[in-house]
């Protein structure tokens, strides 16, 4: 072959690379984005999120205006006691350092109590000077920013544009999405146009549905108003089919009602909508257990488990259909599990009290049940 | 350390129903009954407490802070007297009703403190605080179907308030 062929079929070749390295990537980035577990439980992508006004360690007051970047500010959740909080926190310093007064801003929160001490700030200060934090610390005392942002599991990132609408979310340090986060962080801070960019412009909610839903939230929160959050929830629905959060709203008042048909339903929709959402396949697994389905019940336990690790229900669920089948070893393992990630999670204490009393051992029961209100009632 | 971040899960923890203190005044809006200067700090808290009801004598809800402080402290005499203060002032501060019966269960008197306690949980429509003083009286007078019946109710309630 002549050196001209040769040059030739060396170009093809690397066409053909590119070609493939960027369906590749394409790829990478449509299941890193794809509408994967949820984050918050009442907030998501393309919603505004909530202000806020928190302390920092030395008790001055910030606002969202007071820390926010020009392009992106990254909200980081975090607690003393979640074992990946450290590590994302190394990481974010990282990225302040790279991208220090380029537009991003990154504010960690930390959620450790509803009252933080003397102790604790002092325990908070330990953390930011050991990982050398150089983007402010602020303590959400009384858990306010924590409740209205609906964390459910720790760490949390929320990545917001300067107008405080969310552009991306994740909870825990999952290897790929934090990654595939950081990477959208970095293009967008660059103001490169990749196939990471390009899939956070995903779905976003109908601003209609969004306003509903809204209506639906408040309402909620008012004891007199609160049954018509379902129909506000509903318009939400009929407004935007696609919007799973409303579907989540309903299936949380059905339960309560004691309705598990018309929930069940509802979860099943959100599932159509997001199949690895980690509160529909743990209300859901939990709806066909109480049902004597015990299996289907299971394997979505483990389904949400993989899909979201840090959300605490996954595996006390499990550990309550463990235990009613009476292997006390497999459930003992998954309370435990769930006591590692969130030792403040009550309900943790009452499935185990629910096991203890299935297995008639009343003792352990009251044990678990006391315990259970120690954490709600804060005592110690 | 006892931190709670109640529930990852159900984030519904604003109902820690009617136990936790409530404002009777404006002034104890306006000024905390424990400053985060102080918290943690658990004579630093009393001492604080202390001074907030030399200012504010007919606030109920000062003393019953400070009460509660005491019980901490163990200091179970002067947080009987704190609490009865309270209710001279306030006859229906169940909390302060809840208080008492756990002061006086603390102090071995479990007949009166059941009665105490049975009568905060008609005075408050949540109880949480109260079913669980109450689930650690029967414990203690070994009636375990009573103790659990109250721990359950208890959490049943806070479930209910969120």
């Amino acid at each position: 072959m002549s050196s001209r062929g040769r040059t030739f079929s060396t170009m093809i070749v690397r066409i053909k690379r590119t070609v493939l390295l960027t369906i590749l990537l394409s790829v990478y980035a449509i299941l890193s984005f794809a509408p994967a577990a949820a984050t918050l439980q009442s907030l998501q992508t393309g919603m505004e999120a909530p202000d806020f006004s928190l302390k920092t360690v030395t008790n001055e007051t910030r606002t969202f205006a007071a820390v926010k970047g020009e392009k992106l500010t990254m909200l980081v959740f975090w607690s003393t006691w979640s074992s990946k909080s450290e590590t994302i926190l190394k990481r974010m310093q990282t990225l302040h350092e790279k991208y220090k007064g380029q537009g991003l801003s990154i504010v960690a929160i930390n959620v450790d109590d509803q009252r933080i001490s003397t102790g604790k700030l002092a325990e908070i200060n330990a953390v930011s000077e050991k990982l050398k934090i150089g983007f402010p610390m602020l303590v959400d005392h009384g858990l306010v920013a924590f409740h209205d942002y609906g964390v459910i599991a720790l760490p949390t990132t929320v990545i917001l544009d300067k107008d405080r609408v969310i552009k991306d979310e994740l909870s825990g340090y999952p290897l790929v999405g934090s990654e595939a986060m950081i990477d959208f962080v970095s293009s967008t801070i660059e103001g490169k146009k990749t196939p990471v960019v390009d899939a956070k412009a995903r779905y976003e909610p109908n601003k209609n549905a969004l306003r509903f839903f809204n209506m639906g939230k408040t309402t909620l929160r008012s004891k007199r108003m609160a049954e018509t959050a379902e129909m506000w929830f509903k318009k939400a629905i009929e407004a935007d089919a696609a919007f799973v959060l409303p579907h989540l709203s309903l299936g949380n008042i059905y339960l309560q009602r004691g309705d598990s048909a018309l929930a069940q339903a509802e979860y099943k929709e959100a599932l159509s909508r997001e199949p690895e959402n980690p509160i529909a396949l743990c209300e859901l697994g939990l709806i066909l257990l109480n049902a004597g389905k015990g299996k289907e019940g299971a394997a979505l336990f483990e389904a949400a488990r993989k899909a979201e690790e840090s959300y605490t229900p996954c595996y006390y669920y499990a550990g309550y259909a463990f235990g009613k089948e009476g292997r006390m070893e497999d459930a003992a393992k998954l309370f435990d599990e769930a006591k590692k990630i969130n030792p403040f999670d009550y309900n943790n204490f009452v499935y185990q009290g629910k096991v203890f009393e299935d297995q008639k051992d009343q003792k352990k029961a009251i044990e678990a049940y006391k315990k259970a209100l120690e954490i709600i009632l804060h005592l110690n | 350390m006892f931190a709670v971040l109640v529930s990852l899960l159900f984030l519904h923890t604003s109902a820690q129903g009617d136990d936790g203190m409530k404002a009777t005044k404006a002034s104890v809006a306006t000024q905390p009954a424990t400053t985060i200067e102080h918290a943690g700090n658990l004579d630093g808290e009393i001492a604080y407490a202390r001074t907030r009801v030399k200012e504010d004598p007919s606030n109920a809800s000062l003393h019953i802070r400070l009460a509660d402080l005491l019980v901490k402290k163990g200091a179970l005499n002067e947080a009987m007297h704190a609490f009865d203060e309270a209710l001279k002032l306030n006859p229906r501060a169940h909390e302060a009703k809840t208080g008492r019966g756990g002061v006086l269960a603390r102090q071995g008197n479990l007949q009166e403190a059941e009665a105490v306690l049975k009568d905060a949980v008609t005075l408050n429509p949540n109880p949480v605080r109260t079913h669980f003083e109450l689930g650690l009286v029967y414990e203690k007078l070994g009636d375990p179907e009573k103790a659990l019946a109250e721990f359950k109710e208890g959490i049943r309630k806070h479930e209910q308030g969120r």
